[in-house]
């Protein structure tokens, strides 16, 4: 589990770099004296290839310890609930979509009380909204009811 | 003498009850984050980067700062009540504070460390006081390839820490390259934008600090599924007896000056420093058999030791602009973002606020010796608060804090995709730190490369024929080999 998560991570740090070098191939690489824009970024990207390939034959090399699954599925409605309410975010507004995400989390992933989940939710907007919005004056995206 | 007209002049900046109110804000922010589960300093300082964003620059430094060292005395209370500790540079105290707690004594293990951390953040800032402005003194005569070979020695020291070199040099590489997006400065074009027009002013240190500390740290502890601590001690007799004073006299002091020493290199921060301590503490002991099951000495030595890394960890950072530590990282990142040029002109240019950060040590370390001695038993209370109903305010928090900077929803976008890869960065084992302290220093390494190289008439020999900048990268080099010809002989550690 772990020795696969550690190659695709090294995989895609080795594309990244792939990416950069390839890109910065583009760049104008030397300039009358110093370095052009591509200089840097293609040593850079070179570097990171070299260097996850290193990772990659340690990996294989030495087996990685094992970690223990954990709460995944936690992790995934978490992640997903943030892409929802950043995507609704600036329709529906901060105290909205922020407040219906905290419900989630804490009713729906982590099954506190209506009570808890409803106290900790509406103090926490409260107090966010009070102090972006009224004393730093910053504002928070708000939906169509001015909020 | 000058120093202490300068530090004058700090002390009369904190009787300005703005800038008391900011020290005395960090302390308590750094005590509580110290000791709630699953949040640290660096978090808690990226987090809150965004309600400071435009405000007073200063006072905000003074701030985390504070947070800084105020969470390395939050961190004892959940390593002596509950051996959990809050930090991982508490990690050592857990072994004989917490056994020290279950004989009955948490108030001398809590009072010792108070104690302890006072002394050693006091004179880790007078040796602030007294190393940084020489350093940067001599740093002003570097030119652009001492700066260049400088910022490789810090971005190779900081990759030593956490997962091991070549993942830390693999996370600094990312960061470095992740700043060349956006409009190249020096020249006026733009690159690696690939056709997305919003990626001209590049990706916000920011946004990427929030995402990687906030939402990243997060969703790794939401996988843990952090359970609240038992905490069923409690605490009394916060002074410790005469023989614990005698015992860990000699500690305190040792712990200080590795602590300190350590902090000051670059790379190694809080942590190592107590780790080494504690070693160290053990080996000159005469009862090293009682270290594990309650000797003061053991709480004594890392918590000095941890304390004093956080301030000799602001040396580098103050004098030279290369930060010793992942906060440290954050809290230069943070300097950039006020707009300020940070470097060994920061002690001309901007006098005011790095001696008024150093006398804030000074008061800021009182407030945590007069809270912690009397009030160690209420904040214990913060143990029992669950991670559960905290972390979606954290993440509440980071949304407000990210929007609010440019009122932008696109960087809540990048914020939420940094932070899932900040959460497989964490899972798989990679540092943090020198992503973070990549993308802070890329531009001035590749300036200084381009003014070295221009200097040279585009020969890279430079590097090597000016002596400082040759000795900064055999420096650099042998941080490189050194771990490879260590583990021709054994296998590695990794320290987390």
């Amino acid at each position: 589990m772990k020795l696969r998560g550690e190659l695709v991570a090294s995989g895609l740090c080795m594309l990244f770099g792939v990416l950069w070098v390839a890109a910065a191939l583009g760049l104008p690489y030397m300039g009358e004296f110093a370095p052009g824009s591509g200089f840097l970024p293609l040593w850079l990207g070179a570097c990171l290839v070299v260097l996850s390939a290193v990772h990659v034959v340690s990996c294989l090399r030495t087996q990685p310890a094992h970690i223990p699954a954990g709460h995944w599925r936690k992790v995934l409605a978490v992640a997903l609930g943030l892409i929802v309410c950043v995507a609704v975010v600036g329709s529906l507004g901060f105290v909205v979509a922020v407040g219906a995400y905290l419900l989630f989390l804490l009713r729906g992933v982590e099954k506190e009380s209506w009570r808890t989940s409803l106290g900790v939710a509406a103090s926490a907007i409260v107090v966010l909204f009070a102090l972006f919005h009224v004393w730093l004056h910053v504002p928070l995206p708000t939906g169509p009811w001015g909020f | 003498m000058d120093a202490l007209a300068h530090l004058a002049q700090g002390f009369g900046m904190l009787l300005q009850l703005k800038y008391f109110g900011f020290c005395l804000a960090g302390v308590l922010v750094g005590q509580v984050i110290g000791a709630l589960p699953g949040i640290g300093p660096s978090a808690a300082i990226a987090i809150l980067l965004p309600l400071t964003f435009g405000g007073d620059a200063t006072g905000s430094i003074i701030m985390f700062a504070g947070i800084y060292y105020g969470a390395q005395y939050g961190g004892t209370l959940t390593s002596v009540l509950v051996s959990i500790p809050g930090e991982s540079s508490t990690v050592m105290t857990a072994l004989d504070g917490y056994q020290m707690a279950r004989q009955g004594r948490a108030g001398a293990a809590l009072g010792i460390a108070a104690i302890g951390s006072f002394f050693a953040g006091t004179v880790g800032t007078l040796g602030l006081m007294l190393l940084a402005p020489p350093l940067a003194a001599g740093a002003l005569y570097f030119g652009p390839p001492e700066y260049f070979s400088l910022v490789l020695v810090g971005l190779t020291a900081l990759s030593l820490v956490g997962g091991g070199l070549v993942k830390g040099l693999m996370m600094g590489l990312v960061g470095l390259m992740i700043a060349t997006i956006g409009v190249d400065p020096q020249v006026g074009n733009t690159r690696f934008m690939f056709g997305q027009l919003w990626l001209m002013d590049g990706i916000d240190f920011l946004v990427l600090a929030v995402a990687l500390f906030g939402i990243g740290e997060v969703l790794a502890s939401v996988e843990q599924g952090l359970e609240p601590p038992k905490v069923a001690l409690t605490v009394r007799n916060l002074m410790p007896t005469r023989n614990d004073f005698i015992r860990s006299r000699f500690a305190v002091l040792r712990g200080t000056v590795i602590g300190f020493l350590i902090g000051v290199l670059p790379g190694a921060g809080a942590t190592i420093a107590s780790f080494i301590a504690y070693a160290v503490e053990k080996k000159v002991s005469k009862h090293p058999e009682e270290f594990g099951t309650g000797a003061i000495e053991g709480v004594a030595a890392p918590e000095a030791a941890n304390n004093a890394a956080a301030t000799g960890a602001m040396v580098p950072m103050f004098a030279l602009g290369i930060p010793g530590s992942g906060t440290t990282a954050i809290m230069l990142g943070a300097l950039i973002m006020f707009g300020l040029q940070p470097g060994p002109q920061l002690f001309e240019k901007n006098a005011d606020l790095v001696w008024g950060v150093i006398a804030s040590m000074y008061v800021g370390n009182v407030i945590l010796l007069v809270l912690n001695l009397p009030l160690a038993g209420m904040f214990a209370t913060l143990l029992r608060v669950r991670y559960t109903l905290l972390y979606p305010v954290i993440l509440a928090l980071c949304i407000a804090g990210v929007y609010s900077q440019a009122n932008s929803a696109d960087d809540l976008w990048v914020m939420s995709a940094f932070g899932v890869i900040g959460y497989f960065i964490k899972k798989y084992g990679f540092p943090v730190a020198p992503l973070v302290l990549g993308l802070v220093l890329e531009p001035m390494l590749e300036t200084a490369l381009r003014q070295s190289m221009t200097l040279s008439h585009g020969s890279l020999a430079i590097f090597v024929t000016r002596p400082i900048s040759a000795a900064l990268l055999v420096v650099t080099l042998l941080i490189v080999t050194a771990p490879l010809f260590a583990r021709l002989f054994r296998r590695p550690i990794e320290i987390h």
